[in-house]
């Protein structure tokens, strides 16, 4: 600000009036606070809008966070006097747990109990033997609705409803013991457990323990059991200590007079297989198979949809050969249902599933394989494997080893997730996570030990976004993305379809249009009138305005169905209309000399009127007989591999090279050759005239022409007598959404971006060097391609990064071209899905906060940083060029 | 740059000049070849060059002659045809598209041609459009009477009219004095049906909103004060009234739309199809009904205008696929111009900053480097900010603290949903650096001898700036700011994340208070384009709906441009002139 000596005394002037020379204050005033306000706004809205990154990477990080866990308690199980325990679990709020102990002969014995887990204080305990639990040896509770079943000592087992039932308690119920309960506390009152979850609502809860008519299976004690639900019964499969198996399906009917409940049940019993004697069963969430798995590793499974006569279908090995496999400790489904996990005494534990690859398959097209391997523990990788407990919500499992030491495992990752802090030097008998895993409970040797955990998000890591990873019942590790299904579907994160989707419609896009707008930008700045152009430019700057909205529609409704019909003339157009070009260049060169520079201004509408035209003409005449030739009459056909050979695949994606070739021959080899024969035409001597030189410059062409066909029908041959097919690779079956139809609707996007940054750089390289150029006797064309661009290069590169930038984040051409297919396929006719278009369609739907919200919001930032980086190497290449052009 | 006079006359090819023409008086002189003179020119590459520019150019004007020539054609009544096919079948139609059928070529079967007819009438022939090969066809002519109507439900209907009913009094007869009686009776059936509709959506809607005002107040009350709170106490007692009042209300209402749909109930009219068929459409069910055969060109073009007419001012119909596109208008209308007005003053002051304020030096540079960059980062990515950040952040935000009634009587967000302020703000942000990148630059095409001498009058800064540099750099802030608004009006992908419906009659700015409703998700333009070409049911018959659309949103975004670029001269010339 100027500032005027403000205390000076007013000084004579010229005039003789006294000029005021202080600043007035409210001058001052005004601009501290415009200065203060303009700063403040302006620092405001630039960090706003930085902010976005930031808040784009604070959303998706929370994916990368370790999973952490806090010890809650360890303590003394309450009950003194029987330290086994026969099974653990927990309620929804993760406040309580209840237990059932074992007795000193090996049924369940005492109390069953629920206890607080803040304190360990026993809430609520009920004696075995009035729950019908008494001489009970093994007890399974599966899922969050309880479903369970028991095994007895004499060969019976039973099936019911055993664990915590939560009932909600509205607010003006609350009783008056629990009235000023604490959220996260629980207490009895009126001989029923009142908690407060964490969200403030109040609940009771009670041990319920409803057990259904007994089945037997023989005299022998029940060893384990294992339960299922299926839309026709539950199913339950018990083995007993001789190795027989039972499966039977109950259904249960409460009869509506006398509310007594009926259970109805079927089933079957089948006999240890070549005397293996099996320790563990079974059966696959859906009910539908049947795993019996002895401890020597052998395992056999069955399809149980008709449980009175089970299928066998496959014997299998867990662990590798008989020889090396270590006993098998604990056996366990995994949420989903479809993964076993199975610990061996060697501490290793295996993932196994059934899936169609492989090549000894069962009769139903299935065979079980070991898709994962965790290794034993850090430090003690022999301690032996004792129990496992899924997760009743997520592939998340824990398992504990005989040394005490207990981890969270992920089986989508097949990584280690966690190690909780030690709790026990001896082997955990039992384990538990909560139905909302927030915490892991482990119980052993008389001691209870309870973990607060934060699993964070298990199913993300590095590699299961990035590598391939092997997705239950696939055939082996793929790329993949696919977020949507069942309640139990395993969702697949894996970004590399859509990012292959991305570079793929980038790359056709770029592909069609960086030569046609690089090439046009050159005409209109350096062959055209400069009125002609001031009207052009805007025309083709309006199509960069245009809505991507409105360039999908078009490209997904109007050409997807035309090119459809005529992909051999659109295919064929890709190179007969340039030749078209070229035939008509050397055809006016025959021209007579003194007329061309006459026509110069008319060569534009000549070539837009009548080459391009001409061109398409031709190209719709040559497709019939190029499809006869090459494509066996039908080129769909061919694409989907029915007749033909691979010789017109690649004589198509050969004419390019062969063309480059041929033009480097004529470029090197056969114009210096031209040039050195012919006389250099002295005055009235011999020579050439520019009559002759166009007409040796047609032959030439045309000679070039046919060598370009013939090399690319040479190596067509070539490449398929040594039996390759470019299908299956750059060609493929047709659909009708493809990267053709993007690569075309995309360039109406891109061609106008490009020409007009490309034709802007092109123009302002300084006039002196043209004029230079011109002088010094050098044609146009010289001195475009040899000053000119050169001079220009670090602009149009500029100009084709911000063409590249746009066409990898374009969302709406891709989501109505491109078909939305997540897959990984070069071919030129499939369809494929970008980064963009699933954020369009998916975060809508991804529920806030979950895996899936963070992924998109992780693909969101991989666009972000992708397009920063583009945009800033091209605006630094264009910065550096704007400092050159004025050095020149 | 590209006004540079001299440069055309330097790079005006130059064939035929000096250095390759036999110059006698020279002969010492080194002359090339003519082959060489000739691959000097490089004329097919300069065609290569030419072509790509000549298919750039017939690219964008074919697509902008594609959109407008298929958007305008919809409304115009085409004629109906009436096809007798050889077996007989007899069909009365739009004929839309021709094509010609290639046969087996190894066959030498002879290329045929065949046409596509729409043919309407879908409840009778379960479908829009059919194909015919022409040498099928016996016979085509054009009827005179031959009626198209466009139906409320059901699509478009074609057929001869025969009987115009009220009840079982048979008021006309034959075609034309059926004719002639619904150009009569027609006005006032639809009159009576508009003013029903405008009861059931506007009052009956107000009653709505007033039963939720007190239902949420008493959750409100019950929230903030406790259940036995008198005020709780006192707004049940309100809402209790309130349901009272609304009953009565409704039962008003109610007799208002049965008396109007009484007044209708019985008009019918009976139409013939091709077949033979009969057809009965009520009379108020008539949208539109013409005999293109007869119409001559004026009466074509008043067709054509009140299609257009009701297309601009009418709520859409059948999902979106008939009708008009009147709340879709307004929503883009409002959205632009919240947009505009959120994003002006924090593009032009951040612009100020950064020019004026700013010291130069490296992090202005990066800034300014940075800031051009979010002008490429794809708008999608903007969308999902918008979502996480204006949504799910803040508008979560202010529904805890102020909208907990609405989330606890039935669960639905106010402003912890898409809705237009969060809309607008997002793509406010989408284009902030677009405007500010255009600020920057006409704020630099100010020269500096004209601040200095505001600064030697003894102005202060902010006077400088507000009456020397704001003035002159005024067109470029405002092309900047139209480009900005073009481009968000046309832009679609973040909206589908952060508000726009498929479906929203209650407009965003209307009527009843307070008049503008930020958190009310709203309809769009662009996005109806996608949500009709490709959610349809019925893609085809929705098509030309599409091409409509489509031709207004890109007359609307050419407008903008064309805005921008005379605003642009004509502020320059006025500012021009006040230069020394």
């Amino acid at each position: 600000m100027p500032d005027s000596p403000s205390t000076s005394t007013p000084a004579r002037t010229l005039t003789g009036r006294s000029r005021r020379r202080t600043t007035r204050p409210w001058v001052r005033a005004t601009d501290a606070i415009a200065r203060g306000l303009i700063t403040v706004g302006g620092i405001g809205t630039i960090v706003a809008v930085l902010l976005v990154g930031a808040f784009l990477l604070a959303v998706a990080l929370p994916l990368f966070r370790s999973a952490s866990s806090r010890m809650e308690r360890v303590g003394p199980l309450p009950t003194a006097e029987a330290v086994r325990l026969a099974c653990l679990g927990s309620d929804d709020s993760g406040l309580l747990t209840w237990f059932a102990t074992r007795g000193d002969t090996g049924g369940i014995a005492g109390d069953l109990q629920v206890v607080r887990i803040a304190d360990g204080a026993v809430l609520h305990a009920r004696p075995a033997a009035a729950l019908g639990l008494e001489g009970a040896t093994t007890i399974r509770v599966t899922g969050a609705a309880g479903t369970g079943a028991v095994g007895y000592g004499d060969g019976t087992f039973r099936i019911g409803r055993i664990g915590l039932d939560s009932r909600f308690i509205p607010p003006d119920a609350v009783p008056e013991a629990a009235a000023g309960l604490a959220p996260g506390s629980a207490v009895t009152a009126d001989g029923e457990t009142i908690i407060r979850g964490m969200t403030g609502h109040h609940a009771a809860v009670s041990l319920v323990c409803e057990l259904g008519t007994p089945s037997r299976l023989d005299a022998d004690p029940i060893v384990d059991i294992d339960v299922a639900s299926r839309p026709d019964g539950t199913i339950v499969a018990a083995l007993d200590a001789t190795g027989r198996v039972r499966v039977e399906s109950v259904t249960a009917r409460r009869n509506l007079l006398t509310d007594e409940v009926v259970t109805t049940s079927v089933g079957s019993s089948l006999a240890p297989h070549d005397g293996k004697r099996p320790s563990f069963v079974r059966v696959s969430e859906r009910g539908d198979q049947l795993f019996v798995v002895a401890d020597d590793g052998s395992a056999r499974r069955f399809v149980i949809r008709n449980v009175e006569s089970p299928e066998p279908m496959e014997g299998f090995r867990v662990g590798g050969d008989a020889e090396t496999a270590a006993r098998v400790t604990a056996v366990e489904r995994l949420f989903g249902g479809a993964s076993l996990a199975v610990g061996d005494e060697a501490g290793v534990v295996h993932v196994l599933f059934a899936s169609r690859g492989g090549t000894a398959l069962a009769a139903d097209g299935l065979a079980m394989r070991e898709a994962r391997t965790f290794a034993g523990r850090r430090g003690s990788a022999e301690a032996g494997i004792r129990v496992i407990a899924a997760s009743p919500r997520s592939r998340l499992f824990a398992v504990a080893d005989a040394e005490g030491g207990i981890r969270l495992l992920h089986s989508t990752t097949g990584e280690e997730v966690l190690q909780p802090e030690r709790a026990h030097d001896v082997a955990a008998e039992r384990l538990c996570i909560a139905p909302r895993e927030n915490l892991l409970l482990a119980a052993g040797a008389g001691t209870l030990a309870a973990w607060r955990i934060d699993a964070g998000y298990p199913e993300i890591s590095g590699r299961t976004l990035l590598g391939r990873v092997w997705y239950e019942n696939y055939t082996g590790p793929v790329h993949a993305w696919e977020t949507t299904g069942h309640e139990s579907f395993e969702s697949k994160f894996g970004l590399v379809p859509l990012v292959f989707g991305t570079i793929k419609a980038t790359l056709y896009t770029m592909l069609f249009a960086t030569p046609v707008a690089i090439l046009a930008a050159i005409y209109a700045s350096q062959f055209m009138h400069p009125r002609w152009r001031a009207r052009i430019k805007p025309t083709i700057e309006l199509m960069a305005g245009l809505p991507s909205v409105v360039l999908g529609f078009i490209a997904g409704m109007v050409f997807a169905p035309l090119v459809e019909r005529g992909v051999v003339p659109v295919v064929t157009g890709l190179f007969v209309v340039p030749a078209v070009l070229l035939a008509g260049a050397h055809l006016w060169q025959l021209l007579p000399a003194g007329w061309r520079p006459r026509l110069a201004p008319w060569r534009l509408p000549v070539i837009g009127l009548v080459a391009l035209p001409l061109g398409c003409l031709a190209a719709t005449a040559v497709a019939p007989h190029v499809e006869r030739l090459l494509f066996d009459g039908d080129f769909r056909a061919w694409l989907d591999g029915r007749g033909g050979s691979g010789f017109g695949g690649w004589v198509v994606a050969l004419l390019p090279l062969s063309a480059v070739a041929a033009a480097a021959v004529v470029g090197r080899l056969v114009n210096p050759w031209l040039r050195r024969i012919t006389p250099v035409a002295v005055t009235g001597g011999g020579g050439w005239t520019t009559r002759t030189a166009a007409l040796a410059s047609l032959v030439v062409f045309l000679g070039g022409v046919a060598v370009t066909i013939g090399l690319a029908a040479a190596g067509g041959v070539f490449l398929d007598a040594l039996r390759l097919d470019a299908r299956g690779g750059l060609f493929g079956t047709y659909v009708q959404r493809n990267a053709l139809i993007v690569g075309l609707g995309m360039s109406f996007a891109v061609i106008p971006l490009i020409f007009t940054i490309a034709d802007d750089a092109l123009t302002s390289v300084p006039d002196h060097l043209r004029s230079a150029s011109l002088g010094a006797g050098a044609t146009p064309w010289q001195t475009a391609i040899r000053v000119i661009v050169p001079a220009a290069a670090s602009g149009i590169f500029s100009a084709v990064m911000i063409g590249l930038g746009r066409a990898v984040g374009e969302t709406m051409i891709v989501l109505m071209a491109a078909g939305n297919t997540p897959i990984i396929d070069w071919n030129v006719f499939t369809g494929f899905q970008t980064l963009s278009a699933a954020i369009a369609t998916e975060l809508p739907e991804a529920a806030r906060g979950s895996a899936h919200y963070r992924v998109l919001f992780l693909a969101a930032l991989a666009l972000f940083g992708m397009t920063f980086v583009v945009n800033t190497l091209a605006e630094i290449v264009r910065q550096r060029f704007r400092r050159r052009a004025h050095e020149l | 740059m590209s006004s540079d006079p001299g440069r055309g006359t330097v790079s005006r090819p130059t064939k035929g000049g000096l250095p390759f023409s036999p110059a006698a008086e020279r002969p010492a002189r080194r002359v090339r070849s003519a082959h060489a003179a000739l691959a000097a020119h490089g004329e097919p590459w300069v065609w290569l060059t030419g072509g790509s520019l000549a298919l750039a150019i017939v690219m964008i004007v074919g697509l902008l002659a594609f959109i407008t020539v298929r958007g305008a054609a919809t409304f115009w009544p085409a004629p109906l045809e009436l096809v007798t096919l050889a077996d007989g079948r007899r069909v009365l139609g739009e004929v839309t598209d021709r094509e010609i059928v290639r046969g087996d070529l190894a066959e030498g079967a002879s290329p045929s041609t065949r046409r596509l007819v729409r043919t309407a009438n879908f409840e009778i022939t379960g479908r829009h459009f059919e194909w015919f090969d022409d040498h099928a066809i016996a016979s085509v002519e054009r009827p005179a009477w031959a009626t198209a109507v466009e139906r409320l439900e059901g699509g478009r209907f074609h057929g001869f009219p025969v009987k115009l009913r009220h009840g079982d009094t048979i008021v006309a007869e034959g075609a034309a004095e059926v004719w002639a009686a619904y150009e009569r009776e027609h006005p006032a059936a639809r009159r009576r049906f508009r003013e029903a509709l405008a009861i059931d959506k506007h009052d009956r809607g107000a009653l709505q909103r007033r039963l939720r005002q007190a239902r949420l107040t008493v959750v409100q009350a019950g929230l903030d004060r406790g259940e036995d709170s008198p005020a709780a106490i006192a707004a049940r007692e309100a809402e209790r009234r309130t349901i009272a009042e609304v009953e009565r209300a409704t039962v008003a209402l109610d007799e208002m739309t049965s008396t109007l749909r009484d007044g209708n109930a019985g008009w019918l009219v009976d139409f013939e199809t091709a077949d033979g068929a009969e057809a009965s459409l009520p009379l108020d069910g008539i949208v539109h009904a013409w005999q293109p055969n007869r119409l001559g060109t004026f009466g074509k073009l008043g067709v054509y205008g009140a299609r257009w007419g009701e297309f601009l001012a009418d709520d859409p119909r059948e999902a979106n696929s008939a009708g008009g596109v009147f709340p879709a208008i307004w929503g883009t209308v409002a959205m632009t111009l919240i947009m505009a007005l959120l994003v002006a003053p924090f593009g032009v002051l951040a612009a100020l900053y950064l020019r004026e304020y700013a010291s130069r030096g490296p992090i202005t540079s990066a800034v300014r480097i940075a800031i051009n960059n979010l002008a490429g980062v794809p708008s999608i990515v903007y969308g999902a900010f918008g979502l996480g950040f204006f949504c799910y952040g803040l508008g979560s935000g202010i529904d805890d603290m102020f909208f907990r009634a609405g989330l606890v009587a039935d669960g639905q967000p106010t402003f912890g949903t898409g809705g237009l302020l969060w809309a607008s703000l997002t793509l406010a942000l989408l284009t902030l650096p677009v405007v500010i990148v255009a600020t920057e630059e006409a704020l630099a095409a100010v020269p500096n001898s004209m601040r200095e001498g505001s600064y030697a009058c003894g102005a202060g800064k902010w006077q400088t700036i507000r009456h020397i540099v704001l003035p002159r750099a005024l067109p470029g802030i405002m092309t900047g700011l139209i480009l900005a608004m073009a481009r968000g009006a046309g832009e679609v992908a973040p909206l589908m994340l952060v508000g726009v419906k498929k479906l929203a009659l209650d407009l965003p700015i209307d009527g009843t208070f307070p008049f503008v409703h930020p958190e009310r998700e709203f309809m769009h333009l662009a996005y109806l384009i996608y949500d009709v070409g490709f959610q349809s049911p019925n893609a085809q018959a929705a098509q030309p709906m599409v091409f409509t659309i489509t031709f207004l949103l890109v007359t609307i975004i050419a407008l903008l441009n064309i805005t921008a670029i005379w605003l642009r001269a004509r502020l320059r010339r006025r500012y021009v002139a006040q230069q020394f």
